[in-house]
This record gives C-alpha cells, sequence and structure tokens, in this order.
C-alpha cells in the first residue's frame, strides 16, 4: 500500500502543476483522473504480485508484473538485515526491511518494501538467527584451521540462537541535546550567522544617512542579532540531533550489534563486530572539556553508496570514562591503554611552520595590498594569526601514537582531535612516506590500510625509526594472519553452506 | 630478492618522458595564447614566460623521469610485496602475501607499443596503493604466479 503513497506523490504534484499553469481544468482533469487510475491498477497489480517466503532455509522473494522475477537468498549467507520507517511507514505500521549478503553486489540483495512491523521484527529474528548458528559451527570445511586461529575475537561466546541482548549504549534525551550543542552540527549553521552578519554590515552604509550618528544603534543591532541568532543555532542542533538519533539505543546480540535510533524516520541496523575494522574518537575542544566523545565505528560492508549509514556508525554522545569499555566491547581484540607516545619536537616545528607559515604570507600580502590601495587597518587582521597559532600548537600536542602487538592507537588533530584505534589484525597493507622536510629531521608518517570505505588512518609526524618498526610489526603481525585465515574459513563455510542450501534444501 | 631492489623495466622511461614533455608542450600553449592576448605588452614581457616555461619544461622531462626511475623498486620478500618509489615524497608499502586478493595485469596501448605491463595488486582495502607501472611482460606473469602461490601458500586453509 505504501507503494501507492509514494507513487501518488510523484505523479500528483506535476499534474496538479500542469492543470494550474495551462488552466485548462476541464480538459486535463478526466486525462488526470484516468493516468491515476492506470497507475493506481498498476501499483496494486505491483503489490498482489510482490511475496516472499523462507522455504528451506532460503528467503524466496517474488515479483514483477510483466517481467517476473524470483530472488532466493541462502539465509546463510545473509548478513545484514535492516529496517528502516519513515514518518510515513509509521502512520501506516510498516516498516522498509533491507537485507545484504556478504557478496558485496551493488545495492542491496533484497527489499521489502512495506512489512507489517510485527512481521517485520519475526522476519528479522527469523534471518538474523539461523544466520547466526551456521559461520559458528563446525562447518564442512576442516575444523583444523579453526584450532590454529589466534585471533582473540575467536575467544568471544559462540554464537547460538537467541542470545541474551547485552545493552551497550542507550542515550537519553538529555544527552542528545548536550551532543547536539556541543557537536558539529552547531557550526553547521554558521554560514547563515555570518550571512546575517553580513547582511547587517551592509545595512548601516545603506541606511547611514537616515540613522545618523547612530554608533549605539549599530551595537544595539548587533547585540539583537546575537541574541536571535545564537538561540536559533543551537535550538536547530539540538533539533538535528533529536531527530537523527532520538532513542539511541546500540545492544550486542551475541556477535551482531544492533542499532535503533530516530525520531520521526527510524533506522534499525545490525553490524556484525567481525566486519568492525577502526574505531575513531572525535572530540572537540568543548567535548574534550565536558569528559564527552563521539565514536565512530567503520566496518568492511560491501561499500555500496546505499549501505554508507551501515558502513559507518556513530555514537553521538560518549562519557571518557566509559570509552575504555565501549572501544572493548566493539574491538575484537583487548585494549590495553598503554600512554601514548608524544611526537618529537620536531613535529612542533612542522606543525607551526606548516600552518603559521602560509597564513603568514596571505595574511600579509594583503595587508600590504591594501596598504597599498589606502587601508592600513588590514594590518589589524594579523590577530587571525592567534588562533592560528593556537590550533598549530594543538596539533602538535595532540599527536602521538602507540602501537602494542594487537593495536595500533594514533592521535592527531587540531580543534577536534581525532583518535584511531586499529587492530592490527585488520591491517590490510601499510604505507609508509615521507617529504623532504619530514626527512630533513628524522620524521615520517605511516598509513594504515583497512578494509572498506572511509578515512585512511594515519600515523602522522611520527619518529621515522619508530615507525619502520610499528610497520615491520604490522606486517609480521601473526593476529593478521590469523584474521585472515579466519575470514576466508568463514567465506568457505557460508559458501559451502549456500552450495549446500541451494541443492539439498534443509529446514534450518 | 630478499628485498625491494628490482628496478622497474626501463621501457618505461620514454613513456614518462613523453608525459613530461606532453605536460611541458601544453603550459606552451598556454604561455603563448597569454604572449598572443597581452599584444601591447613589451617584448620582454611577452616572450620571457615562454621562454621560461619551455626551458623549465624541458630541463624537469631530462631529470625528473631519470630520478624517479632510479628511485623505483619493488621485491617479493618472505613476507609479502615491497614496494619503494617516490622523488620528493617517499612511499615505502608493504602488503603481506597473505592479504593479496587479486593481481590485475593492465596494458594500455602506449604500454602494447613499448612492450610494458602494469601490475597492481589489491587487498581488501581500498586505500592500498601497489601498482608497478611498467614491467616486463614475462617478468609480470612470472611475479603475479609467485606472488598468488605465495598468497595461496600463506592462506593456511
Amino acid at each position: 500500500m505504501l507503494d501507492l503513497l509514494s507513487s501518488a506523490r510523484q505523479w500528483a504534484i506535476p499534474l496538479a502543476f500542469l492543470m494550474i499553469s495551462t488552466g485548462e481544468v476541464l480538459v486535463l482533469g478526466p486525462i488526470a483522473f484516468v493516468v491515476i487510475a492506470l497507475v493506481v491498477g498498476w501499483k496494486v497489480l505491483a503489490w498482489r504480485r510482490f511475496t516472499y517466503q523462507i522455504v528451506d532455509g532460503v528467503l524466496v522473494v517474488e515479483h514483477g508484473i510483466l517481467q517476473r522475477a524470483r530472488r532466493e537468498v541462502p539465509i546463510s549467507r545473509i548478513q545484514q538485515v535492516d529496517l528502516r520507517r519513515r514518518l510515513r511507514h509509521r502512520a501506516l505500521g510498516v516498516a522498509v526491511v533491507r537485507i545484504d549478503t556478504a557478496g558485496g553486489g551493488s545495492g542491496a540483495e533484497a527489499v521489502l518494501e512495506a512489512i507489517a512491523d510485527e512481521e517485520a521484527y519475526a522476519l528479522r529474528v527469523a534471518l538474523l538467527d539461523r544466520r547466526g548458528v551456521l559461520p559458528a559451527g563446525a562447518g564442512p570445511v576442516d575444523a583444523g584451521s579453526a584450532t590454529d586461529a589466534v585471533d582473540p575475537a575467536d575467544a568471544r561466546p559462540v554464537p547460538v540462537a537467541g542470545p541474551a541482548p547485552v545493552p551497550v549504549v542507550a542515550l537519553t534525551t538529555g544527552q542528545l541535546v548536550v551532543a547536539g550543542i556541543t557537536g558539529v552540527r552547531l557550526l553547521a549553521l554558521l554560514p547563515f550567522a555570518a550571512a546575517g552578519m553580513g547582511l547587517f554590515f551592509e545595512l548601516p552604509e545603506e541606511t547611514a544617512a537616515g540613522v545618523a550618528g547612530s554608533a549605539p544603534t549599530g551595537a544595539v543591532v548587533v547585540a539583537v542579532l546575537l541574541v536571535a541568532v545564537i538561540p536559533v543555532m543551537l535550538l536547530s542542533a539540538i533539533a538535528s540531533s533529536l531527530l537523527t538519533d532520538h532513542g539511541f539505543t546500540l545492544v550486542r546480540v551475541g556477535t551482531d550489534l544492533h542499532l535503533r535510533r530516530g525520531l520521526l524516520d527510524q533506522r534499525e541496523a545490525t553490524l556484525s563486530l567481525r566486519r568492525v575494522q577502526a574505531v575513531r574518537v572525535h572530540q572537540n575542544l568543548l567535548r574534550r572539556r565536558l569528559g564527552l566523545a563521539s565514536v565512530q565505528l567503520q566496518s568492511a560492508g560491501s561499500g555500496t553508496a546505499a549501505e554508507g549509514e551501515v558502513t559507518r556508525l556513530t555514537i553521538p554522545y560518549v562519557r571518557e570514562g566509559d570509552l575504555v569499555g565501549l572501544l572493548d566491547s566493539v574491538l575484537p581484540t583487548t585494549v590495553e591503554h598503554p600512554p601514548l607516545v608524544p611526537a618529537p619536537p620536531a613535529a612542533r616545528r612542522r606543525a607551526w611552520f606548516r600552518r603559521v607559515g602560509p597564513a603568514t604570507v596571505l595574511l600579509v600580502a594583503i595587508a600590504v595590498v591594501a596598504t597599498l590601495a589606502g587601508a592600513p587597518i588590514a594590518w589589524a587582521l594579523l590577530v587571525l594569526l592567534v588562533p592560528v597559532a593556537v590550533e598549530a600548537e594543538l596539533v602538535y600536542r595532540n599527536l602521538g601514537h602507540v602501537g602494542t602487538p594487537t593495536l595500533v592507537v594514533a592521535r592527531s588533530g587540531g580543534f577536534v582531535r581525532a583518535t584511531d584505534y586499529l587492530p592490527v589484525a585488520k591491517t590490510q597493507s601499510t604505507s609508509l612516506t615521507s617529504s623532504p622536510f619530514q626527512r630533513r629531521v628524522g620524521l615520517a608518517s605511516l598509513q594504515l590500510h583497512v578494509a572498506g570505505r572511509g578515512s585512511v588512518p594515519v600515523v602522522h609526524d611520527g619518529d621515522a625509526d619508530r615507525l619502520a618498526r610499528l610497520r615491520l610489526a604490522a606486517l609480521h603481525a601473526r593476529v593478521a594472519r590469523a584474521d585472515e585465515v579466519e575470514v576466508r574459513r568463514r567465506a568457505r563455510v557460508e559458501a559451502a553452506a549456500a552450495a549446500e542450501g541451494d541443492e539439498v534444501p534443509s529446514a534450518g | 630478492m630478499d628485498a625491494a631492489d628490482t628496478p622497474l623495466s626501463s621501457r618505461i622511461l620514454l613513456l614518462w618522458r613523453l608525459g613530461w614533455l606532453a605536460g611541458t608542450g601544453l603550459l606552451l600553449v598556454i604561455a603563448l595564447l597569454f604572449a598572443a592576448l597581452a599584444a601591447d605588452a613589451p617584448a620582454a614581457a611577452r616572450v620571457l614566460p615562454t621562454v621560461l616555461v619551455g626551458a623549465v619544461g624541458i630541463v624537469l622531462t631530462v631529470l625528473v623521469p631519470a630520478a624517479s626511475y632510479r628511485r623505483w623498486r619493488y621485491g617479493v620478500t618472505d613476507d609479502g610485496v615491497e614496494i619503494r618509489h617516490g622523488l620528493l615524497v617517499r612511499q615505502e608499502s608493504s602488503i603481506p602475501h597473505f592479504r593479496v586478493q587479486h593481481i590485475d595485469l593492465h596494458q594500455g596501448p602506449l604500454d602494447r607499443w613499448r612492450g610494458i605491463v602494469k601490475l597492481s595488486i589489491s587487498t581488501a582495502s581500498p586505500a592500498t596503493d601497489a601498482t608497478l607501472p611498467g614491467i616486463e611482460p614475462e617478468q609480470a606473469r612470472t611475479l603475479r604466479a609467485r606472488i598468488l602461490e605465495r598468497a595461496e601458500a600463506d592462506d593456511g586453509v
């Protein structure tokens, strides 16, 4: 039925526009009626043709009016089952169910539009539970490799049907409000505020004659604008935070993370812990002062654009004290916390030179030009060097890294500090780079490549020799080898299970 | 054998030089265009930039590909594939054998003309940058077989 709604929206607007703009409502009215009737009829037919069922461990989806399609998805291959409910879905009590498999084709394996809520939940439980049993069981592929694997991820409890959910994160409205106020959402509105200010600065010159001698008036206007703009910015930041993350709960079920969030547009996603590749912790100055952070999990999704919201899962509000526990429960290794090794002093000079240098050149050039044009006041712009210098110093102080046998932690950033937690077991390849300036002072940067799209974790401006050793350690890491063996073993088990499911359907 | 010590095929040098030459040519055309537009400027101001662009371009064309070729080294070690290159920004990449997903051999028309092959190694990470821009076809096939053999042996399954 929902399909009807969205297509009605698609058609109604152009038609109404057409009718109004031509004014020949009498002629077009019947045509519009016929078109709408045809579309509605077509949609009803499409809806009647769309069926899904689970037959012997295989999800069968059939649809199509003229060109009929039948898709069979072995449940053992299903990686993710996501639920999404927009406002219109919720009005009708239905949900969109997206089903993804490991084979990274484009788009979802199957999308079931508009399944009644209870049915959608039941379906998800049915699909995920059965899937969970297979890869962990002693599959048909050699059990020997399983004992070889030393990946600590193996120490996790073996998923069984219906494991008890363990709450990981649950955010209250108050926490989301704080997250909205302290986060980058506030900055998203800065351009509008700036535009408002710009508008004001345009004003006095035009109305200067009218409000002659009105220096105090100017100050009043600025004050009014500030008073008006700041609440608007705060409110919209809060609103946006609540809209996307209302009721944010993250629950661990066996080896899966279940995420639920959203006020009007509700989303529920599952993410297999095995697929978490790296964790990034963001903290801006304000949040650091308040002891808060936001945490981003990067997973090795199939990488399609549609899956974007799933391959990166962001927890907007985490107290610093809870950080270690959270990292522990989402990363496949136990998180030890050795202190970070600060960057060598040469990195401070580099941070200053790279930020203050270009800014100075630019501002001096502007000032010189302005002076020549008769506005020496432009030298006041040099004040802007202060925040630049502050950021340069912050960039240096934030730099740091540490490598343990199982984990690399790399911290960087200025006003916003980012700390990457990267299990050595997930490193695909490494790249050590050094510019002439870095070489002169014995620095280098180390890129650590992990599966999945997203920013590449980099250890910036570390001591070249240290990073070279870290690189070798990552290359030789037995955990990485074990991880790869495990990933491939699972792939084979799943493929074998899928093949078996195709040939001899067995009741799951 | 033990380290990254194999150079690329020297046949790629000509292609790189042609690339730099083409770049120089493009800049020259732009410089000439400006010179033609600024007809009232003194002759020196019109000719000098063009000459400068041409001279610098030619010098770079002679120096850069050769220097960058000398810096290019790759090798298959016991652990993985090692690649090091870069004239100004130097890069040392390593890809463990067991992470290798697939290997592509690619030959464009110019590569075919020079008889060289581009070999690139992929892992599960899209950020992995491991491309040998020009090696001899026979060597490419041997190398591919060797890496895949090691990747298979290392798989452990």
